[in-house]
C-alpha cells in the first residue's frame, strides 16, 4: 500500500482518474510565488533538532481579510552556522492565489533555529502577534498594526528554553488574556553525537563514523514545559511550577489547548516523544492535574510508551464531547481517543480504520477539518520519518511519506480518500508542521503543509461547492481575544451541534483562526456563541446567511435573558 | 585379559597346580576364541571341581561369549571357592552390571573394593555404576579415592564435579573445578568438553566459567562459543548470546547449527535489521533449510515487512516443515500487522489446533479479538482462559485477561489479573499502567496514584538505563543501526 501510495499511481492509465476531479490540487511555487524553501541544517554529524522544523501558520497579520502564511526557519545556533543568513517567511496574501513575502519589511529577522510558530493576540489589540519557538531561543513579535512587527521578548518575562517546540496561546486563567504554554523536548544540550558501528552488510572494514545516524529521543532526559501567564502590558510571569505544568518533565511536540471536560477551563494535551502524553486538566485556572494515565491517553491501550508527534482536538462523532488524536512514528499507529466522559477516554483508532490507514507511518502535522462541509470533521495526515536514513534499512519504511486525507463517515470510521484526494497526495514527503486554512474565502478549507529541509506546498481545496457553509470571524470584547474556550453551537434540520474554540494543534503549527460549520445541504436554524469566562454572555443568530463569513462580535447578537 | 592372568596365577598358586589343558584355555582366551576356551574348560573341569582358577576363566569364557548367566554362575563358584580374591568379585560386579542385576553388581563391587581399595579400574567401574543409578553421593568416595591415586586422571575429576553438583555441594563443585583450571590438567578441549557436562548438569554459571577459561587458552572455538551462546541464551542474555553466536558462525561459517543458532538468538534478542542483513548473507548456503525461511520469515516480520513474511511462510508451509504451528502462529501475526484480521484469525485458529498447549498462541489471539472491538471481547476472554489453564500465573497472560475485562467495560473484574501480573512481574510497565487505569476508573484514587507513582519510578529507571547505555558498543560488531535505534 506503502509504496503504490507513493507513485504507483501516476502509472495507471488515465482513464483510472479521469472519473472523478482530485479534491485537492497543488498551487506551483510558480503561481504562488512562494520560493520560501526551508533549511533543516543538516550535517554530517546528524544533531537531532535538524530533523524536527518546520511549523507553519496561517493567519491575517495585517487585518485585510485575507488569510497570510508564516513559515518558521532555522538559523544560527550552538551546533549550526549556516553558510548564508537564513529568514523565516511572512507571505502576504495578495488575493489572486498569489503571495508576497513581505518577511523583511515586516521585521521579522530573528536568527534563530527556529521550531514552531503560535498566533496569539496576546495584548488584545485586534492586531495578532507572533510566537516563534526554537532550539535555545524563543522570539516574540508584536504586531505594530502597520504590517510591521517588533521584537519584545526581552522585556515580556518570557525566558528562553532549552528547545522550545509547540506553543498555544489560551486563557488559563479565564481573566481576559491570553496566556501562553510553551513545549519542551528533550534535554540534548550535550548535543551528543551517537557512536555507531556500520550497518550489518556493509563493508564492515571503513572506520565507525562518529555519527552517522540520529539518535532516537530517548536516549535524552525529558525537560519541564512552562506556562506564562499573561500579567498584561506585554509582560508575562513563569506560572509553571504555581500551575504544576513544571511537575512532570517531558519530550513535547505537538500541544492542543481544548476544554476536554467542558467546566469552562481550557485544558492541555501534549504529545511526548518516546514516553507518555499528558493531558494536563485545569482546575479552575489555579492548578492543572496531569491525568494522562487514568484518562487512557497518556499511553496505548495496552500500556506502551510511544513517540507522540502532531495532536489535535475536535468533537468527531458529535456526541458533545472534545476527542483527542495523537500521531506517532511508524508502526505505533496514531490513536483517536473518544472522550467517553468523565475525563475518560478511549482509543478507538482500530475500529474507525484510523489505524490499519496509519500503522507504517510517522505523523506530524494533522488537523481535524470539514473539507467538504458536510458537518462532520475530516482527517488530513501529514507524514515523514525523522531519520533520513531509514531507508537504507530493508525496514518497509521510508523517510519520504504520503498524505492521508481521511473522511469521517457519520462520526463512526474514516474512510481513506487519499487515492481520490489529488496528485499531490500521490507523492511523499518529509512532511512536518501543517496548517488547515481558508486562503481564498471560499468557505472550503485549504491546506498548507511544510518539509523538512524543502519547500512548503499549498493545496487548494477543490471538492467542489455542493454543500453549505457558514464562516465566523469571532471578536470577543470581555473574553480573551482569541476567544479559546468559546463554544459555537448551531441547529441544522432540528439537531443541534456544538464546537468549543480550540487552539494549538496539529504540529508547530497554527491554524486559520476563523471557524467553519459545514451544514451539508440544509442551511442552519441558528448559531450562538457562548463567550468564554470571563464574559460567559451569549450571542446568537437566527438564519444567518449561508456561504459567507460573518463578524460576530461579543454582545453584538445578545440572547435576551442570557 | 592381563588382568585375568594376574587374577589366575594367583588363584593357581594359592590353590592347585596346572593341568596342560588350563595352558591352553589361558592361550585361548587371550586371543579372544572364548568358544574354544569355554570347551577346554569344561573338558578339564570334571576332575578340577574346586579350583577357582578354572571356574574363574570360565566365567572370563562365557562373558566373552555374552553368556551372562553361565557366567555368573561359573563366577559365583570362583568366589565360593576363593573368597578373598578381590578380582573375582570385581569381575563378578561387571557381570552382574551387564545382567541388569545392579544390587548384586554393587555388593560385588563393595566386596572387592573391601578386599583391594586401591583398583583404580574397579574403582572407576564402581564410581560409574553409583552415578549412573542416581547414587552420585556414594560415588563421591571412590572417586575421591581414585584421585589420590591418580590425580591426572581428567575423567575422575570431572566425574568428581558432576556428583558434587548431583548432591548440591556447589562450593565443593567449584573448588575442584578452579583446583582443575588452575592445575593446567585440562586442556581447551577438555575444558570446553567439561563446559558441555555442566551445562548439561544444569550449573550454567560454572559452565561459562569453565568455557571462557577455555577460551582464554585457544579463542579459535567455535564450539565453546556455541556452548556459551546456549548458557546465554537460557539465562536470557540474548545480546550475550548474539555475540557468542556470532563468534562462533565467524569461527566456521559453513556450521548451518551455529548459523541457525545465531539467527535464533537475534529473533529472541529482537534485531530484525540485523538478523535480515546476516540470513541475506548467508542464503546461499543456508537459503534451502526450512530453519532459514522460518528465520527470515522472523525477520521480514520484525522489521514490519508483513507481506513478504506471509509469502515466505506460505511457501514454507507447502514444503511441509516440522513445527508447523510456529509457523501458523507466525503467519497470524504478520497477517495482524498488514491489517488482515480473518486471515490472521484463521492461522491462530491453525495454530492453536495445531499445538493446543502453547499459551502464547491464545493470548495472540485473544489480543486479536480484543482489538476488533466490544463485538469480539467475550470471544477474546475465552480464549485466554484457555490459555490461563495452561500457564495460570504468567504475568503476560495475566495482563491480556485485566486488558481484556477492561475493554469489556467489567473494570472490577480486570482487577484481580492486573494485580496478579503486577505481583509476577513488578517491573512490567504496561501491568502496572493498566493497573492504576482500572483502580482510578473504580474510584480507588489513592491505589490509583500509588500505582501512578509506580509508573513513574519504573519510567525514570528505564530513562536512566537508556541514558546511560547511549556510549557502550554493542556487544554483536555488525549491529544493524536500525536496530541501534530500537
Amino acid at each position: 500500500m506503502k509504496y503504490i501510495l507513493c507513485g504507483l499511481l501516476v502509472f495507471l492509465p488515465a482513464a483510472a482518474l479521469q472519473d472523478s476531479s482530485p479534491l485537492f490540487r497543488e498551487v506551483s511555487p510558480h503561481d504562488s510565488r512562494i520560493t520560501w524553501v526551508h533549511e533543516s541544517g543538516r550535517s554530517p554529524n546528524h544533531y537531532l533538532p535538524e530533523t524536527a522544523g518546520p511549523g507553519v501558520a496561517v493567519f491575517d497579520y495585517n487585518n485585510d481579510g485575507r488569510m497570510d502564511i508564516f513559515f518558521v526557519n532555522s538559523g544560527s545556533a550552538t551546533f549550526y552556522k549556516p553558510a548564508a543568513r537564513l529568514h523565516h517567511g511572512l507571505y502576504r496574501n495578495d488575493g489572486a492565489g498569489t503571495y508576497t513575502d513581505v518577511t523583511q519589511q515586516a521585521g521579522i529577522t530573528a536568527d534563530m533555529f527556529g521550531m514552531g510558530v503560535a498566533i496569539g493576540d496576546y495584548d488584545g489589540d485586534g492586531w495578532p502577534d507572533i510566537f516563534i519557538t526554537g532550539y535555545g531561543k524563543c522570539v516574540l513579535y508584536h504586531n505594530n498594526r502597520n504590517s510591521t512587527f517588533t521584537d519584545v521578548t526581552s522585556g515580556s518575562g518570557i525566558l528562553p528554553l532549552k528547545w522550545s517546540t509547540s506553543a498555544v496561546w489560551f486563557d488559563y486563567d479565564n481573566d481576559g488574556k491570553l496566556d501562553l504554554f510553551i513545549g519542551q523536548f528533550a534535554d540534548y544540550s550535550e548535543r551528543r553525537i551517537c557512536q555507531l558501528a556500520d550497518s550489518y552488510g556493509g563493508s564492515g572494514k571503513e572506520p565507525s563514523k562518529q555519527q552517522a545516524y540520529y539518535c532516537s529521543p530517548k536516549i535524552f532526559a525529558p525537560l519541564s514545559s512552562h506556562l506564562f501567564r499573561n500579567i498584561g502590558g506585554g509582560r508575562f510571569q513563569d506560572v509553571s511550577e504555581q500551575t504544576g505544568i513544571a511537575s512532570r518533565p517531558g519530550k513535547a511536540w505537538g500541544v492542543i489547548a481544548a476544554d476536554v471536560n467542558g467546566d469552562g477551563y481550557t485544558d492541555l494535551f501534549v504529545a511526548n516523544d518516546t514516553m507518555e502524553n499528558f493531558l494536563w486538566v485545569n482546575r479552575h485556572g489555579e492548578k492543572f492535574e496531569e491525568v494522562g494515565l487514568q484518562s487512557g491517553t497518556a499511553f496505548s491501550a495496552d500500556g506502551g510508551m510511544r513517540s507522540g508527534m502532531g495532536v489535535d482536538a475536535e468533537d468527531f462523532d458529535r456526541d458533545g464531547k472534545e476527542d483527542l488524536i495523537v500521531a506517532n512514528i511508524d508502526g505505533e499507529t496514531t490513536s483517536l481517543y473518544r472522550n467517553n466522559g468523565n475525563e475518560e477516554f478511549a482509543d478507538v483508532n482500530i475500529e474507525t480504520t484510523l489505524a490499519s490507514v496509519t500503522r507504517m507511518f510517522s505523523g506530524w502535522g494533522l488537523a481535524f477539518f470539514d473539507y467538504d462541509n458536510d458537518g462532520w470533521p475530516d482527517l488530513v495526515l501529514a507524514n515523514g520519518h525523522p531519520d533520513d536514513t531509514v531507508d537504507e534499512r530493508h525496514r518497509g519504511v521510508t523517510y519520504r511519506e504520503p498524505l492521508f486525507l481521511l473522511r469521517n463517515v457519520d462520526g463512526r470510521s474514516f474512510e481513506n480518500k487519499t487515492e481520490l484526494a489529488g496528485p499531490a497526495f500521490q507523492k511523499c514527503y518529509a512532511a512536518r508542521g501543517l496548517a488547515v486554512g481558508d486562503l481564498n474565502n471560499d468557505g472550503y478549507p485549504d491546506l498548507v503543509f511544510t518539509e523538512n529541509g524543502g519547500p512548503p506546498h499549498l493545496l487548494m481545496n477543490s471538492v467542489g461547492k455542493a454543500n453549505q457553509w457558514l464562516g465566523l470571524q469571532l471578536v470577543p470584547k470581555i473574553a480573551n481575544p482569541d476567544a479559546i474556550g468559546a463554544v459555537i453551537q448551531w441547529s441544522v434540520d432540528g439537531k443541534i451541534y456544538s464546537r468549543t474554540k480550540t487552539a494549538g494543534g496539529s504540529f508547530l503549527s497554527n491554524r486559520d483562526p476563523r471557524e467553519l460549520i459545514g451544514a451539508g445541504k440544509s442551511a442552519l436554524d441558528w448559531v450562538e456563541v457562548h463567550w468564554p469566562a470571563p464574559s460567559r454572555s451569549v450571542d446568537r443568530i437566527i438564519k444567518p446567511k449561508m456561504n459567507e463569513y460573518i463578524v460576530i462580535g461579543e454582545g453584538k447578537y445578545p440572547i435576551s435573558g442570557k | 585379559m592381563i588382568r585375568f592372568l594376574l587374577a589366575a596365577s594367583l588363584l593357581v598358586q594359592a590353590a592347585f597346580s596346572v593341568e596342560p589343558d588350563w595352558t591352553q584355555a589361558k592361550a585361548a582366551l587371550d586371543q579372544g576364541h572364548f568358544e574354544e576356551a569355554k570347551k577346554l574348560i569344561l573338558s578339564a573341569l570334571p576332575s578340577h571341581q574346586n579350583d577357582p582358577a578354572l571356574w574363574f576363566y570360565l566365567g572370563a569364557s562365557y562373558n566373552g561369549l555374552n553368556q551372562l548367566d553361565q557366567a555368573i554362575d561359573a563366577f559365583e563358584k570362583a568366589h565360593k571357592l576363593a573368597p578373598d580374591q578381590a578380582q573375582v568379585n570385581f569381575d563378578l560386579g561387571l557381570v552382574y552390571w551387564r545382567k541388569g542385576n545392579i544390587g548384586k553388581a554393587k555388593e560385588a563391587y563393595s566386596r572387592g573394593l573391601a578386599q583391594d581399595v586401591s583398583d583404580q579400574g574397579a574403582l572407576q567401574n564402581y564410581a560409574l555404576l553409583l552415578m549412573k543409578t542416581g547414587e552420585s553421593e556414594n560415588a563421591i568416595d571412590p572417586l575421591l579415592r581414585l584421585k589420590k591415586l591418580d590425580s591426572g586422571s581428567l575423567s575422575t575429576r570431572v566425574s568428581l564435579i558432576e556428583c558434587y553438583l548431583e548432591t548440591r555441594k556447589r562450593s565443593a563443585a567449584v573448588l575442584e573445578t578452579n583446583d582443575l583450571l588452575e592445575s593446567e590438567l585440562a586442556g581447551f578441549e577438555e575444558q570446553t568438553k567439561l563446559g558441555a557436562i555442566l551445562i548439561q548438569d544444569g550449573d550454567l554459571e560454572l559452565a561459562e566459567t569453565v568455557l571462557q577459561n577455555s577460551i582464554r587458552l585457544n579463542s579459535a572455538q567455535p564450539k565453546a562459543y556455541a556452548a556459551l551462546g546456549l548458557i546465554f541464551l537460557n539465562q536470557k542474555r540474548f545480546k550475550d548470546a548474539a555475540s557468542a553466536f556470532e563468534t562462533a558462525v565467524h569461527l566456521e561459517p559453513n556450521s548451518a547449527e551455529y548459523a541457525m543458532a545465531f539467527a535464533n538468538s537475534l529473533v529472541l534478542w529482537n534485531r530484525p535489521n540485523t538478523l535480515l542483513a546476516f540470513l541475506n548473507s548467508v542464503e546461499k548456503q543456508f537459503g534451502n533449510l526450512p530453519e532459514f525461511q522460518h528465520k527470515l520469515a522472523f525477520a521480514y516480520y520484525g522489521v514490519g515487512e508483513f507481506s513478504k513474511a506471509v509469502s515466505v511462510l506460505q511457501d514454507l508451509l507447502r514444503a511441509d516443515p516440522p513445527r508447523q504451528d510456529q509457523i501458523y502462529f507466525l503467519l497470524a501475526s504478520s497477517h495482524f500487522g498488514m491489517g488482515k484480521l480473518d486471515e490472521s484469525e484463521s492461522a491462530f485458529r491453525k495454530a492453536i489446533e495445531l499445538n493446543p498447549k502453547e499459551p502464547l498462541y491464545y493470548e495472540s489471539y485473544a489480543t486479536l479479538l480484543r482489538k476488533q472491538g466490544s463485538a469480539r471481547i467475550d470471544d477474546a476472554l475465552a480464549e485466554l482462559k484457555q490459555a490461563a489453564q495452561l500457564a495460570p500465573q504468567d504475568p503476560a497472560l495475566l495482563l491480556q485477561i485485566g486488558l481484556s475485562y477492561e475493554s469489556k467495560g467489567d473494570v472490577k473484574e480486570a482487577v484481580s489479573p492486573l494485580e496478579a501480573a503486577v505481583r509476577g512481574d513488578p517491573e512490567s510497565l504496561p501491568a502496572r499502567v493498566a493497573l492504576a487505569r482500572v483502580y482510578f476508573k473504580l474510584g480507588r484514587k489513592t491505589e490509583g496514584e500509588t500505582e501512578k507513582q509506580s509508573v513513574a519510578e519504573l519510567e525514570a529507571k528505564l530513562q536512566k538505563l537508556r541514558s546511560d547505555s547511549k556510549d557502550k558498543p554493542d556487544a554483536v560488531s555488525q549491529l544493524s543501526v536500525a536496530d541501534e535505534h530500537h
